[in-house]
C-alpha cells in the first residue's frame, strides 16, 4: 500500500471512525454487541451519510482527486518507461516526455520560478505542440486510407465525416484515457481537461512516428483510435441529408427510374401504436425497406435503407478489418466517389477488397 | 440509438391485429389459439413481464358449433352474491342471450390468473357477426387460419353438380334428399 501524505477529507472521517470504534472496544466491556460484532444503531446511518456528503461533494467537484504523482514512491522514469512497454512500442525517452508535456504545465513552472525569485527561469523542456501536430496529421491521413479501403462504395463526404469524428477531441480524449495518460501527462489541471488529453494523445502518435517509423504508427492509429469505430454504426456518424433528393440523383445518374415508396405493411393504423412498412422501388424492382409510426418516417428510413445497400454500410456487411485482417488492406490514397458522383456505373469500376 | 435502431425497435414491439373467423369452429380449440396471441407467447421477444401480446378481432361467433352434446350439457355457473343468487345457464341458453359470450368466456378461462389478464381481454374483439366497424377494420393486418374446415352441406351445391355427382345406386324417385327439390332426380 502506499503511504499519502496528503490526506483526503473521506481518509481523515474514516480514520476517526477506526479510531473512535478502537476506543469502545479497549474499554474491555464483553457485551454481546461487542462479542458478536453488531454495530451501534447510529453507525450505518451515520456511513451512509458520509457516502453522501462525498457524492455531493463529488458532484460539485470538490472533492479532492487522488493524483497517483503526489504519492511518495511516483517515479515519472519508471512510469514512462513502462508506457511503452505496456504498449510493445518502442520510443525515444526524450520525444515521448516532451509528447506528455503540455504547455501549460511549463508556462506554470515558469511562473513558479519567477515567483520564487529566479530572475531567468531556465527549463530544459519542450511542450507538446509540434509533435501533436505531426500525429494529428498521421491520424487524419491513415484513417481516411483506411476506411476508404475498408468501404469502397461509402461515398467520401462519409469518409471525411468519419474521419473527422476520429480526431475530434471526445474520442481521441476517451482513447488517451484508455491507454492511462491520466497520471502520465504534465498539465497544469487536475485531472487533465479531455482537450488536453486528446493533444497528448496525438503527441504520443507523432512521437511514435519520431521513434519507430510510419509503419508501426499506423498500426497503433489502427489498433487504439480505429478501433474505437467497433461496435458502432457508421451511419449514425454520417447521415444523409435529404436522402430522397440522393437517391433519385443516384438512380437518375445511373439510368434507372424514380424510386417509388410503397406500403408493404401496415398494422394499427387508428391507433397510437401504428406501424408501416415501406419499401423503395426502381423499375418495380426492390431496393430497399424502412419501418415508421408514420408513413413519412417509414419514407425515410426505407430511403436510408436503399442508401446503405448501395453503399454497403448495412447491418450485415463485413465488419472493418482489424488485427491481422488489416495486414492484407492495401491503403487506398485516390478518394472515393463523391455523392454527386455516385452512380452505379462507377461503382462498378470501383475494386473492393 | 440510432434513428434505424429506434424504427426497428418500434416494429418489433408494434401490435398485430388478425382477424378469425368462428364459424364452425370448435370455441374451445380456437381459445387456445387466440389465447397464445393475446399473451403474446408466440414472439421470440415474450418475456412474462413484457407487455407484447397483439389484438385478435373475431368475427361470426354466433356460428360457432360446440361438439358432442355440449349445447345441452354444458352449464355456465352465475351467484348474484344475494342469497338463493345461483343460477345454472345451459350453454345454448347462453349463446341465446349474447352469441359472443361463450367465447368470450372461454378465452378468459384460458388466459392466466394474474393481473395482466384483464388488459388481455381488452385486445379481443368478439362480433357475433361478419359486420365489423371500418375503424377496427382498417386496424387488421393478418388472419389467422382456421382450426377447422367449414363443413359444405348437401344445400351448398348447385342444382348441376348434385346432378353431375356419380352415383354407385341410382337414386330412387321417392328418396327425399335434403335440400334438393324432389322432382329434380
Amino acid at each position: 500500500m502506499a503511504t499519502k501524505l496528503k490526506l483526503g477529507h473521506s481518509l481523515c472521517t474514516s480514520l476517526l471512525t477506526r479510531v473512535a470504534r478502537k476506543q469502545l472496544t479497549v474499554r474491555n466491556i464483553n457485551t454481546t454487541a461487542s462479542v458478536f460484532a453488531i454495530e451501534a444503531r447510529w453507525t450505518a446511518p451515520y456511513l451512509r451519510d458520509l457516502a453522501k456528503r462525498k457524492k455531493i461533494m463529488e458532484e460539485k467537484g470538490l472533492f479532492p482527486q487522488d493524483k497517483r504523482s503526489e504519492y511518495i514512491e511516483w517515479n515519472y522514469d519508471a512510469e514512462l518507461y513502462a508506457f511503452g512497454k505496456r504498449l510493445q512500442e518502442e520510443f525515444e525517452d526524450e520525444v515521448l516526455r516532451a509528447a506528455l508535456t503540455d504547455a501549460s504545465y511549463i508556462r506554470q513552472e515558469i511562473q513558479r520560478q519567477q515567483d520564487l525569485g529566479v530572475s531567468s527561469p531556465a527549463l530544459m523542456m519542450s511542450s507538446n505542440e509540434e509533435l501533436s501536430d505531426g500525429g494529428a496529421k498521421v491520424i487524419t491521413d491513415y484513417s481516411s486510407k483506411f476506411l476508404r479501403a475498408a468501404l469502397p462504395l461509402f461515398p467520401e463526404e462519409g469518409i471525411s465525416a468519419v474521419t473527422e469524428y476520429l480526431s475530434s477531441e471526445v474520442v481521441l480524449a476517451e482513447v488517451g484515457f484508455g491507454i492511462g495518460l491520466r497520471d502520465l501527462i504534465l498539465c497544469q489541471e487536475h485531472p487533465p481537461a479531455p482537450s488536453t488529453a486528446a493533444r497528448a494523445l496525438q503527441a504520443v502518435v507523432g512521437a511514435l512516428h519520431a521513434s519507430s517509423g510510419l509503419a508501426r504508427t499506423q498500426a497503433f492509429v489502427r489498433d487504439f483510435v480505429l478501433a474505437h469505430l467497433s461496435g458502432k454504426d457508421i451511419n449514425s456518424i454520417w447521415k444523409v441529408e435529404d436522402p430522397m433528393k440522393v437517391l433519385s440523383g443516384i438512380l437518375a445518374r445511373s439510368g434507372c427510374g424514380e424510386p417509388e415508396p410503397r406500403i408493404i405493411f401496415q398494422s394499427g393504423k387508428n391507433t397510437i401504436q401504428a406501424v408501416y412498412q415501406v419499401g423503395i422501388y426502381t423499375d418495380k424492382n426492390f431496393i430497399g425497406s424502412g419501418y415508421g409510426e408514420t408513413v413519412g418516417e417509414a419514407v425515410e428510413q426505407a430511403t436510408h435503407d436503399a442508401l446503405r445497400r448501395l453503399f454497403h454500410t448495412t447491418d450485415s456487411t463485413t465488419p472493418l478489418p482489424f488485427g491481422p485482417a488489416a495486414a492484407d488492406l492495401t491503403l487506398k490514397e485516390s478518394s472515393n466517389l463523391t455523392l454527386q458522383d455516385w452512380s452505379l456505373e462507377k461503382a462498378k469500376n470501383v475494386v473492393s477488397c | 440509438m440510432s434513428a434505424v435502431g429506434r424504427v426497428q425497435q418500434w416494429a418489433t414491439f408494434g401490435r398485430m391485429w388478425y382477424l378469425f373467423d368462428a364459424k364452425w369452429q370448435n370455441p374451445f380449440h380456437s381459445a387456445d389459439k387466440i389465447k397464445d396471441i393475446l399473451t403474446g407467447t408466440h414472439k421470440p421477444i415474450y418475456h412474462d413481464l413484457n407487455d407484447c401480446g397483439d389484438h385478435v378481432v373475431v368475427i361470426n361467433s354466433s356460428d360457432i358449433a360446440l361438439p358432442g352434446v355440449e349445447w345441452e350439457k354444458r352449464v355456465y355457473f352465475h351467484h348474484t352474491g344475494y342469497a338463493k343468487g345461483a343460477s345454472w345457464t345451459l350453454a345454448w341458453e347462453l349463446h341465446h342471450k349474447d352469441p359472443t359470450m361463450i367465447l368470450r368466456k372461454t378465452v378468459y378461462s384460458k388466459l392466466g390468473k394474474n393481473l395482466l389478464r384483464r388488459g388481455r381481454m381488452e385486445k379481443l374483439h368478439i362480433f357475433p357477426d361478419d359486420k365489423i366497424p371500418d375503424s377496427i377494420l382498417e386496424n387488421v393486418s393478418a388472419q389467422l387460419r382456421q382450426m377447422r374446415p367449414i363443413p359444405k352441406r348437401l344445400d351448398h351445391y348447385t342444382r348441376e353438380e348434385v346432378e353431375k355427382f356419380p352415383k354407385v345406386v341410382p337414386a330412387q324417385i321417392n328418396l327425399h334428399l335434403i335440400g334438393v327439390p324432389h322432382t329434380s332426380i
